[in-house]
């Protein structure tokens, strides 16, 4: 019982003694404890935006087997027909089109058009088998919140995000700009276009884009043939009605096959067509190529983290070791008073305990509003979704790892502490 | 082999008759190296019955500092032996020690002798968390059920005596004078009244004033406790304040 209290007595001076020390020396650790809350936020946020990054990319597209362009590489179709980053390096000529439409062995086609933006938004011409048949995430179809898909010329439909960023609603009218970016100098300024309807969220590239026929398209572009609209050669909305626009090529096409033992097979012959050359990927199988290349980035990254949360460490360690200096008249004193050489080892792992506790909760509240912070950016300028959600097991171990690390370097003075309390001397002052 | 001689004085014979208690010291053929390679440091026989004082004179080199880090329990000799309030130290395991000097023996170091981010309130309490027999001295004489209260009236009670004015009790060390910083140090021996206090020159960077001041109060005070004060200096104006008197002569070989 009384060896019971006695313990407890020196729990409690050993948490009383390192509360007043670390306030004592507050300024000093409060540099050491930001030091390390900025490498372990940077560790942590580094492995929590990849594997969110990851999984953005893999939401991206779903169901869709093929996606077919001009000849080009895998990588370089995939960024541009489903992130909207980069340009078609050429196009797929509307015979082509057609010829594929015409193989039965495709279920669904989805033709896109791109080349325009609104405001810095890229406008995607397709037909309303997008609107059918294109699925995100875990297989699920775009769905609108209000209005409806377009059915005529000169009608769009919102991504969320456009709608939002310009507090756009159903019945609003949308001057279109030529060409990317996101400013444009020319504008197609005598065919404003109507929303009609607005998306729901997808997490998606789809929630940046705006959306319109294939006949739009062309519509818009009737005396733009010199890339500048010639005044009294464009066309009102009822000029457009009386023709009928059949464009001359798209830019790549979505394609669901009806037997997916057939996908490869397909695939070749489109690779093969003698009529135009064409390129026809696996969307699985472009994403995972796109893992690889960036899969060496991120190994570096990785490895530049944990250089970072080794300097760290060691400064933390090159720190406590200094602190300790400091410290020996106070432990002589401690020492002198009767304090076991434990009660003083009890001291320093507290302290380090405690610093790194006290990074671990600043670097996930630090983490947190960064991602909150940048979220929006990233999916308004990339199109990647960065969600807050719990951590992870890998995450929990990696910041697990910090205060274990903590423990492992305040062992040194707390071993040597220990050590000399073993075959101590009278007063200890310059002995380190 | 080298050898150090001692002398010792016993001015007045009566206060040093008839002991009631056990006595608070005594030491047999002690030698003691810090060093295997080098030659041994060897120290006089002592006895000195409980509440008696004694000055411990010598030049640097002569283990002055070696002898109380040696009753104290903090190193341990290489021969003889030791005995503090009749029981031999030299023979009790590390921890032991450290439970053996919390409870009955206080320290005052030459200087750097308060916990830095402590108050001078809170240093002087720190034996009494260290220890729950000297704890326990406080709470048991002043017969109240609330052992926070006594101690921390008792660690006031100490400071005042010793001159440490009220606003002074709650400030850090840093804020206290030399001589405030070694009067709450000389507080913190006392309290919870330990049967021993080992002194390593305390007033060496004291002026003269300061210096017969702390004397006067810390054995007086010490008096009061029945508390043995074994004194270490190299001032021999000091030595008419204590019963008994010892030279620890400079070993040869350091002096050669």
């Amino acid at each position: 019982m009384a060896i019971f209290m006695t313990t407890r007595m020196t729990a409690h001076l050993a948490l009383t003694l390192t509360k007043s020390s670390l306030w004592h020396r507050r300024r000093i650790l409060l540099l050491v404890t930001l030091t390390l809350t900025l490498s372990v936020s940077l560790l942590l946020g580094i492995q929590y935006v990849r594997s969110e990054i990851r999984q953005s990319f893999t939401n991206t597209i779903s169901n869709t087997d093929l996606i077919i362009g001009a000849r080009s590489g895998q990588l370089n179709l995939l960024l541009y027909s489903v992130f909207h980053i980069g340009d078609a390096t050429n196009n797929l000529s509307w015979q082509s089109y057609q010829a594929l439409k015409d193989d039965e062995r495709l279920s669904w086609l989805i033709p896109i058009s791109l080349g325009d933006s609104y405001n810095g938004h890229r406008m995607v011409a397709t037909t309303s088998a997008m609107f059918e048949h294109f699925r995100y995430g875990r297989s699920q179809p775009l769905t609108l919140q209000r209005g409806q898909w377009f059915n005529d010329l000169f009608e769009v439909v919102l991504g969320a995000d456009v709608a939002r960023a310009f507090n756009h609603s159903v019945g609003d009218q949308l001057i279109m700009g030529h060409g990317g970016g996101s400013v444009s100098f020319a504008r197609h300024d005598s065919t404003p276009f109507t929303v009609t309807g607005v998306l729901d969220t997808t997490g998606t590239p789809v929630d940046q884009a705006v959306y319109i026929s294939l006949d739009s398209m062309e519509a818009m572009h009737v005396g733009w043939e010199s890339g500048v609209g010639i005044p009294g050669r464009t066309l009102t909305l009822e000029q457009a009605k009386q023709r009928n626009f059949i464009p001359s090529n798209i830019t790549a096409a979505f394609a669901g096959v009806e037997r997916k033992v057939l996908t490869f097979r397909i695939q070749r012959d489109i690779n093969t067509y003698g009529k135009e050359p064409l390129t026809a990927i696996l969307p699985g199988v472009a994403l995972s190529e796109l893992w690889r290349l960036l899969g060496q980035f991120e190994k570096a990254l990785l490895g530049i983290t944990g250089f970072v949360v080794v300097v760290c460490l060691i400064s933390l360690a090159t720190v406590l070791l200094t602190l300790q200096a400091q410290r020996s008249a106070e432990i002589a004193i401690l020492r002198a008073t009767g304090a076991s050489a434990g009660l003083i080892a009890s001291l320093y792992l507290l302290e380090s305990l405690a610093i790194a506790l006290l990074a671990c909760v600043l670097a996930l509240a630090l983490g947190a509003a960064g991602i909150a912070a940048v979220s929006p950016w990233l999916q308004a300028n990339y199109g990647v979704l960065l969600t807050l959600r719990p951590l992870n097991p890998d995450e929990w171990i990696l910041l697990a790892a910090v205060p274990v690390a903590a423990l492992v370097i305040g062992l040194m003075p707390a071993l040597s502490a220990w050590r000399r309390g073993r075959r101590p001397g009278w007063q200890v002052l310059d002995d380190v | 082999m080298t050898k150090t001689t001692a002398t010792m004085i016993t001015p007045d014979s009566d206060s040093a008759s008839a002991p009631l208690a056990l006595p608070s010291l005594q030491i047999r053929e002690l030698t003691f190296r810090w060093q295997s390679r080098q030659p041994a440091l060897t120290f006089p026989d002592i006895n000195l019955d409980a509440g008696d004082h004694l000055f411990l004179r010598g030049a640097s080199g002569s283990g002055k500092s070696t002898l109380l880090g040696l009753l104290a329990g903090l190193n341990t000799a290489d021969n003889g032996d030791i005995r503090l309030l009749g029981k031999s130290i030299r023979g009790l395991a590390p921890s032991a020690r450290d439970r053996f000097r919390a409870d009955h023996i206080g320290v005052i170091f030459q200087q750097f002798n308060l916990v830095p981010y402590l108050t001078a309130l809170a240093n002087v309490i720190l034996p009494c968390q260290l220890s729950p027999v000297r704890r326990d001295r406080i709470s048991s004489e002043t017969r109240t059920s609330d052992t926070r209260a006594a101690i921390h009236a008792k660690a006031k009670t100490l400071l005042s005596a010793l001159s440490i004015p009220q606003e002074l009790h709650s400030r850090k060390p840093a804020q206290l004078s030399i001589g405030q910083q070694q009067r709450v140090a000389a507080a913190r021996a006392l309290m919870g009244a330990p049967e021993l206090i080992l002194a390593d020159e305390p007033t060496s960077a004291l002026d003269s004033n300061n210096r017969d001041r702390f004397m006067q109060l810390l054995l007086e005070m010490a008096q009061q406790n029945k508390t043995s004060v074994v004194f270490v200096s190299h001032d021999p104006a000091l030595a008419h304040h204590f019963h008994h008197q010892i030279e620890l002569e400079q070993p040869s070989w350091l002096s050669s």
